[in-house]
């Protein structure tokens, strides 16, 4: 059982002696949590203060029944749990019989998700009015792996990993072949954006570094540009956030003096990336939406979608998961649109484990699972383990701590052999289950 | 095609199409007079000498030639050091439909016939995303591909057959290449690239017929809006362009990113004060007397018509349809009065297809030597330029517009109506 959150300490001992003054009372008391491990745990707080009887209901005609057939007798709180997403009959009869919990005599403790407490505010405000106390627990968060969209200064299309298996064959012939050195560069950038896709990060900065100093040479400033900020979203992934901004920073200055609204764009969104990476998200966020003004000014729907996406990150850390939602989606219509799948799977990876924050988890690893199946299929090897990583997460909030466990060790295999920063924070998390 | 000795033989030498063949360069092709020649000399000499992959415009009025010269270009250019893919737009995609997405398409199926054709042995994976990626974005199953080849069309020629003629095959190209021309690009130039290798020579692309967009806003969005992309295959490409659309004031703008533009002129009969050019006089003169006896002309006939069209197309086609008239009337040499007569039902047509507003403009043009809008929104100009009702000429530095000489008379009775 996981252990009580500290931050959660002052706001249970308030529950506990509202819970303790309600005696005898029909009052109603609202608690939200984000996970039901989270949940039972401040369940069994309260077994050992109260005598506590749990009831789990999903339908209307359930908690009807139960609010009037129930036996409470040497009962000193009722404990409610309701499902992570409410259906119309439950709204109703929480809306309509309301009355019924006050009838019973005896303190009730309604736990809900964050999400579902939403769809009370809205749906069902009698419920809501009539509440006593409302308390907003915080433990349970996971450690989520929100993904940012980088935009590659060399951007392509493509299918599946079998595609870009098959760019890669091609341009690694072409760089043979060619005696050119314009086709030289060509073929290197187009070679470190494939490793880069299939997250061998190591061999992507080899390539631009190799396609930067034919750049230089042949002094083709927009080339020397890309490839500038192609090896900051390398050092990015590979956890260097402050090397790629030194990288971007380069970028940016020369897609200013050649005059490419495009790159500088890109240049700006992936330097939002590399300040989040660095804990400044309020100057992430004025980089992003300078990216996304360029993106729309220049009908660059590809960069628009990222910047979008990226905005919705920042949201998501700072824990205003509703508001990334609405960002996330907006994203996945673009990506979807443009038939983009690798920011189609990071999106629903975002979007995953933005449900999760709110205490969704059935549907958050659905919405794994989805990202999980897009990345095996394009190759993504970093948006694999991220996937894998939430759905652990999730799995674990539900209670089914042996997947969690499988997916959690499959995504660290991946982080470590990405040389992932991520790594770190599961092989904490699998030791800390293992205690 | 020997020299025509009768009216029934002129008929037929007298076609307007460009010269394609050896043999016809060889018995009509006449050199233009010095001090006009044809740039094709210097537009040769730079993509032999040049080391990088340029791109130029070449342009001139409609039926001045430039098809014929740029079949010669091809023709004079080294064939164990170049691949030239010559062809017209016109022949594979729908002029009056037309976009930058289709042309790249056509390019790349273009350059990849003549690549195989020329005997490239194409890397294997390069040549089948290259083919997967053109059924991706036209959306033609495999079954399609498979049943016309049966019936001998070659894989490249179903895609443009599909793309010039359906309208639903042209909007899917279009909107999956909205996002994805750089990936069409990328894969135009590695199949490039390969061919180069394999064949071990330089590719050299002439995309003839360009000025014959039949929309003016649609050659306005294919060379200003996109002309980034025009500079992106990695081949030499020279590319017609509509001569109406020099005299947008953009156009000294985008010329710049190109690395040359060469100018074909049509070349006046008459200077600006009205007076005869003697050489170029002789060099319509000569065009005629490639194709046909001159003794099949009554005297002051090959004047008349010379000096009525002051165009190298139309004086073929005024000259042929006159010889059909003589032939009728089975006479044995054709008139000035037989030439005056297939002149004025050019009029007629003329003068029924023109606006009050296009008349007033011809008017001005015809009094100041000028053409040029005061509005710049105004595509009075650019119609009648696009048109031949309204032709520039260059003479010893010297720039003028005229109504088409054809059209004089008519010009001479909307004034005298005025």
């Amino acid at each position: 059982m996981d252990p009580l959150s500290i931050e959660d300490q002052d706001e249970v001992d308030l529950l506990l002696m509202e819970i303790e003054i309600s005696q005898g009372r029909g009052n109603l008391v609202i608690c939200t949590v984000k996970s039901p491990s989270y949940r039972e745990r401040i369940v069994q707080l309260l077994g050992d203060r109260f005598t506590t009887k749990l009831l789990s209901v999903k339908e209307g005609d359930l908690l009807i029944a139960a609010l009037r057939w129930t036996d409470i007798e040497g009962v000193e709180v009722l404990i409610w749990e309701l499902p992570e997403r409410l259906y119309t009959s439950l709204i109703d009869a929480l809306n309509n019989f309301r009355e019924l919990f006050y009838d019973r005599g005896i303190p009730s403790l309604v736990f809900l998700t964050p999400s579902a407490l939403d769809v009370v505010i809205r749906e069902a405000p009698d419920f809501w009015r009539y509440r006593g106390g409302f308390h907003e627990l915080q433990g349970g968060e996971g450690d989520w792996a929100i993904q940012a969209v980088d935009t590659l200064a060399t951007p392509f299309s493509f299918k599946d990993k079998e595609d870009l298996l098959r760019r890669k064959r091609i341009n690694s012939y072409l760089l043979e072949a060619s005696r050119d050195r314009k086709n030289a560069l060509m073929a290197l950038m187009d070679l470190g954006s494939i490793h880069y896709l299939l997250s061998e990060y190591a061999r992507s900065i080899g390539l631009f570094e190799q396609a930067l100093s034919i750049a230089r040479e042949i002094k083709d400033r927009r080339a020397e540009g890309a490839a500038l900020g192609n090896l900051g979203a390398d050092y990015v992934a590979l956890g260097d956030p402050q090397r790629a901004v030194e990288f971007y920073e380069q970028a940016l200055l020369i897609s200013r003096e050649i005059m490419d609204r495009r790159a500088e764009g890109a240049a700006l969104g992936n330097l939002g990336t590399a300040r989040a990476a660095l804990g400044d998200i309020r100057q992430a966020v004025e980089l992003y939406e300078q990216a996304l003004s360029i993106a729309r000014e220049i009908k660059d729907r590809r960069s628009e979608g990222a910047a979008l996406g990226n905005l919705g990150t920042t949201r998501a850390a700072l824990g205003e998961p509703r508001r990334a939602l609405e960002i996330f989606e907006q994203a996945l219509a673009i990506a979807r649109d443009i038939g983009d799948r690798r920011s189609v799977g990071a999106m629903l990876a975002n979007t995953g484990a933005a449900y999760a924050a709110l205490g969704e988890h059935r549907r958050a690893v659905a919405l794994f699972e989805r990202a999980l199946a897009i990345s095996r299929e394009i190759g993504d090897r970093r948006g694999e383990a991220n996937a894998l990583w939430n759905m652990s997460q999730s799995l674990d909030a539900l209670g089914d701590r042996t997947r969690a466990i499988d997916c959690a060790r499959a995504a660290l295999s991946i982080y470590e052999a990405i040389e992932s920063p991520n790594a770190e924070a599961v092989r904490k998390k699998l030791a800390k289950w293992r205690e | 095609m020997p020299r025509a000795e009768n009216l029934l033989e002129a008929y037929n030498n007298l076609y307007a199409e460009p010269l394609r063949e050896g043999q016809e360069f060889r018995e009509f092709y006449v050199e233009r007079p010095l001090g006009a020649i044809s740039p094709m000399d210097e537009l040769k000499d730079r993509i032999e000498i040049s080391n990088k992959k340029e791109k130029y415009l070449f342009f001139g009025f409609k039926g001045c030639g430039k098809s014929t010269e740029l079949n010669r270009l091809e023709a004079s250019l080294d064939r164990e050091r170049f691949l030239v893919v010559n062809y017209s737009v016109k022949e594979d995609l729908n002029v009056s439909d037309f976009d930058f997405r289709d042309f790249f398409v056509s390019m790349a199926l273009k350059i990849y016939d003549a690549a195989k054709k020329g005997g490239a042995c194409l890397h294997p994976d390069i040549e089948t995303d290259f083919k997967e990626f053109l059924k991706r974005i036209t959306r033609i199953q495999e079954e399609e591909t498979t049943s016309q080849a049966s019936a001998g069309l070659s894989w490249s020629r179903i895609v443009m057959l599909k793309l010039s003629r359906e309208a639903k095959t042209r909007e899917y190209v279009r909107k999956e290449l909205d996002l994805k021309i750089s990936d069409l690009i990328q894969r135009l130039n590695w199949l490039i690239i390969d061919s180069e290798e394999t064949l071990g020579k330089q590719i050299v692309v002439i995309v003839d017929d360009l000025d014959k967009l039949a929309r003016g806003q649609q050659s306005e969005d294919f060379f200003y809006k996109n002309y980034q992309l025009l500079l992106q295959p990695n081949c030499y490409v020279i590319y017609t362009f509509p001569i109406h659309l020099a005299f947008n004031p953009i156009f000294e703008n985008v010329k710049s990113y190109f690395n040359g533009f060469f100018i074909l002129l049509q070349l006046p009969v008459k200077d600006r004060r009205g007076e005869i050019i003697s050489e170029n006089l002789q060099f319509y003169r000569e065009v005629i007397a490639r194709r046909m006896n001159i003794d099949l002309l009554e005297e002051g006939t090959l004047q008349k018509v010379i000096e009525s069209t002051g165009k190298l197309s139309e004086m073929v086609e005024v000259m042929k349809e006159a010889a059909l008239k003589a032939f009728r009337m089975e006479r044995e040499r054709i008139s000035p009065d037989d030439v005056e007569r297939s002149l004025e039902k050019l009029r007629m047509i003329y003068d029924m297809s023109l606006t009050e507003a296009h008349k007033e403009k011809l008017i001005e043009i015809h009094n100041s030597g000028e053409a040029r809008d005061k509005d710049p929104d105004s595509s009075l100009i650019r119609e009648l330029l696009f048109s031949l009702i309204a032709v520039e000429y260059r003479h010893q530095g010297e720039r003028w517009c005229v109504v088409d000489p054809l059209l004089l008379p008519l010009v001479e009775r909307w004034i005298r109506s005025q």
